[in-house]
């Protein structure tokens, strides 16, 4: 473990301005600039700071890393110390991308370190390989069988990933609408639960009854791997317009439609998930990105895989589901390995796609 | 330390000396129906001092407040329509909503964003307490930071040092809690104002209205848009807004579109990201798609760094979802050029049938 190299990685893909130390596939800090005030560390000096705003947030955040880093080793960690910087590339939002590789960039010109562009999607893909700090996770490297059958699931991202090996990886499915976080938040803001409000969806779904409305399940039919929840959500918007020509939903009926959203948006995983298993017969499931968090989610899931006698793997540490520099780093590591770097020349690759 | 028992004392007995204690600026430890809470006065400086050292929070973490109703939450934020609807459906419940801070209290209460969050706990003896002292009391679980959720007074303890112990003036304990989980927050501050839609566009000429009833036929009519401006495309740039609303079928209506001049890849929403763009050839001339989606956007000014100028080319069409904000600004930065300037409303009939309106400028 004292061998493993010793990466920083950077996420500005879209949102959070993100950064974390990890020592080969344990991770020894993850930092999010959500979760830090800058404006006080600033002592006032920014005043409000606007979501998005990577550049105000960058080298707090990278500094926050290396310290909380520092704890965990009980020693200083410094640039000096490390041997890599990683960078996510994109996919992403370009104005955001931007912002990370030339801070990237900076670090390794000026410490003398190699670089490391770093594809977003491959972060949350080997996001269940993560360790903590001790070096514990659900499933150590070496125990990786393929073909792996990957499942993407956050606010940006709805993907069915195949990995034949670590160098050969194709979505073999994905959402030709609205990614899945994406659907929950807005049926969220539809019930009237804030926004973004997919979390307080999925925690009024617990009190709900799941058959109280029909809703349709979209692609159950669809010959393909891909998926949709742009009907769902219209199908939602509809029966909530209906009800609100006469009246205001309850509280009972909020939470009803809450479950029997969820409940119709899970089984479409379900399906497209047991179509992908019997069509490329994987060893294992690895899930990743920020609705793998829900419970319901993985229980659904869960069950699919038990269904198949397969194992399936979600990412466990905190953090680590949502955008983060933990699990870009932690991809870096491949590319480590193989020496794969990159140089003063890396450009942001907004549309970059998984198969390279 | 004093430590009450709710099992065996009486409810108003334990709120009398609860008030006392926090009256003077003192630090007590609570049931609620989901853990074991930490309270001051949150309108006494000193006791928010107390109470932040006691939690160990890491700087900048917002904490939240307990009162007894929508009224009482009146003094201390702006409720808006959502916040309204979410206190008479679900208050008191195990919910934290946020709002828009009048900044009446501690600031260091406050999120960085300016907002509040407040609790209105659905525990009669807290209701009461909170009713009597007329005054809100901070709203946080009982142990520090990284330690087990607290629903027992035992295991509290245990987690605590000897200066969190020392700083807690009275406990009152109601024994083992049902293990529910921490409240939701709702988050009723984003997307209020600029979302939403501006009535209609009601801007240029009409050139068509017409209506569908099927995802298929809202692609057929990006198609059939595209593929009637396609000779203009080889000499000019497009922006397309639309005004519709969630559900409505506005990415169909791109993806038709980007059907049409050739993009293979997937169309998919750019809500999450913002900004998806897409190569095509028009002609062998490379050309882009630009699907911006301005739903999660906070100002223009954040538009702005998007510096759209740059695809104000032949054959560069920009799609705006959600362009009710961005209208006047997207019309003034291309006012002068020689570009093409689209307006579509899509409103809904029924469940499957929409009205779609295009105009042109």
């Amino acid at each position: 473990m004292k061998n493993d190299p010793l990466i920083l990685g950077i996420d500005t893909s879209c949102d959070e301005t993100a950064a974390a130390v990890v020592q080969g596939m344990r991770v020894l800090s993850n930092v999010i600039s959500s979760q830090v005030e800058l404006h006080r560390k600033y002592g006032g000096v920014v005043p409000s700071v606007a979501r998005r705003e990577h550049e105000l947030r960058i080298d707090p955040v990278i500094s926050e890393a290396l310290r909380n880093a520092s704890k965990v080793l009980k020693t200083r960690v410094d640039f000096n110390d490390l041997d890599a910087i990683a960078v996510t590339y994109g996919p992403g939002l370009a104005i955001a991308l931007e912002i990370g590789i030339a801070k990237a960039k900076e670090l390794a010109l000026q410490h003398d370190k190699p670089l490391i562009g770093v594809n977003h999607m491959e972060g949350h893909l080997y996001s269940p390989l993560a360790l903590n700090s001790k070096g514990k996770g659900p499933i150590e490297m070496e125990n990786v069988e393929f073909p792996v059958l990957s499942f993407l699931l956050s606010g940006g991202h709805t993907e069915l990933v195949l990995l034949k090996s670590h160098d050969d990886k194709r979505i073999i499915g994905q959402t030709v609408d609205d990614a899945i976080g994406e659907a929950f938040d807005k049926v969220a803001r539809m019930l009237g639960l804030g926004y973004p409000g997919g979390k307080v969806l999925s925690d009024m779904a617990l009190k709900g009854d799941p058959e109280a409305f029909k809703l349709p399940v979209p692609m159950a039919k669809d010959p393909t791997l891909n998926m949709s929840f742009s009907g769902l959500k219209t199908a939602v918007y509809y029966q909530v317009k209906e009800i609100e020509k006469q009246r205001q939903l309850t509280a009972q009926e909020v939470v009803d439609m809450s479950a029997s959203f969820e409940r119709a948006a899970i089984n479409e995983l379900q399906i497209k998930l047991k179509k992908a298993i019997k069509l490329y017969n994987p060893k294992m499931i690895m899930v990743g990105g920020g609705v793998s968090s829900s419970a319901r989610v993985r229980a659904g899931l869960r069950k699919i895989a038990r269904d198949f006698s397969l194992p399936i793997y979600f990412p466990s540490l905190k953090n680590i589901y949502t955008d983060n520099g933990a699990m870009i780093a932690i991809a870096a590591n491949f590319k480590f390995h193989k020496k794969e770097f990159s140089d003063q020349t890396l450009d942001r690759q907004p549309n970059l796609d998984l198969a390279i | 330390m004093i430590r009450l028992d709710l099992r065996n004392q009486k409810p108003k007995e334990i709120n009398k000396q609860a008030i006392t204690v926090l009256n003077i600026g003192g630090i007590i430890i609570y049931p609620t129906e989901t853990c074991y809470g930490v309270g001051v006065r949150a309108d006494i400086k000193d006791a928010v001092t107390k109470m932040l050292k006691y939690k160990r929070r890491p700087e900048g973490k917002a904490v939240s407040i307990a009162v007894t109703g929508k009224d009482m939450a009146k003094r201390y934020v702006d409720l808006n329509q959502t916040a309204l609807d979410i206190y008479s459906r679900f208050l008191p419940g195990p919910i934290t909503v946020i709002s828009k801070s009048n900044h009446k209290l501690d600031k260091r209460l406050e999120a960085e964003d300016g907002t509040l969050g407040i609790r209105v706990p659905k525990y009669d003896l807290l209701l009461d307490l909170i009713k009597t002292l007329d005054a809100p009391i901070t709203a946080t679980s009982a142990n520090s930071a990284g330690k087990r959720t607290p629903y027992s007074i035992d295991n509290l303890l245990s987690d605590l040092s000897r200066s969190q112990l020392d700083s807690i003036d009275l406990i009152i304990d109601a024994g083992e809690l049902p293990h529910n989980p921490p409240s939701s927050v709702i988050d009723t501050t984003k997307q209020e104002l600029k979302i939403l839609r501006r009535g209609g566009f009601s801007v240029g000429n009409r050139i068509l209205t017409k209506q569908v009833d099927s995802d298929l036929k809202m692609q057929q009519l990006g198609s059939e848009l595209i593929s009637s401006y396609k000779s203009l495309l080889e000499t000019h740039p497009m922006i397309v807004m639309f005004n519709a609303d969630l559900g409505a079928g506005k990415t169909q209506f791109i993806k038709g579109m980007a059907q049409e001049l050739g993009v293979t890849q997937i169309v998919n929403s750019p809500t999450f990201i913002i900004m998806k763009e897409y190569d095509f050839a028009l002609r062998q001339e490379k050309g882009k798609l630009i699907h911006l989606d301005a739903w999660r956007l906070d100002s223009i000014a954040e538009l702005k760094k998007f510096k759209l100028e740059q695809y104000f080319k032949p054959r560069h069409i920009i799609a705006v979802e959600w362009a009710g904000m961005a209208r006047d600004y997207l019309a003034q930065i291309s006012a002068h050029k020689d570009l093409l300037r689209l307006y579509i409303e899509i409103d809904y009939l029924d469940l499957e049938k929409r009205k779609v309106t295009i105009y042109e400028e």
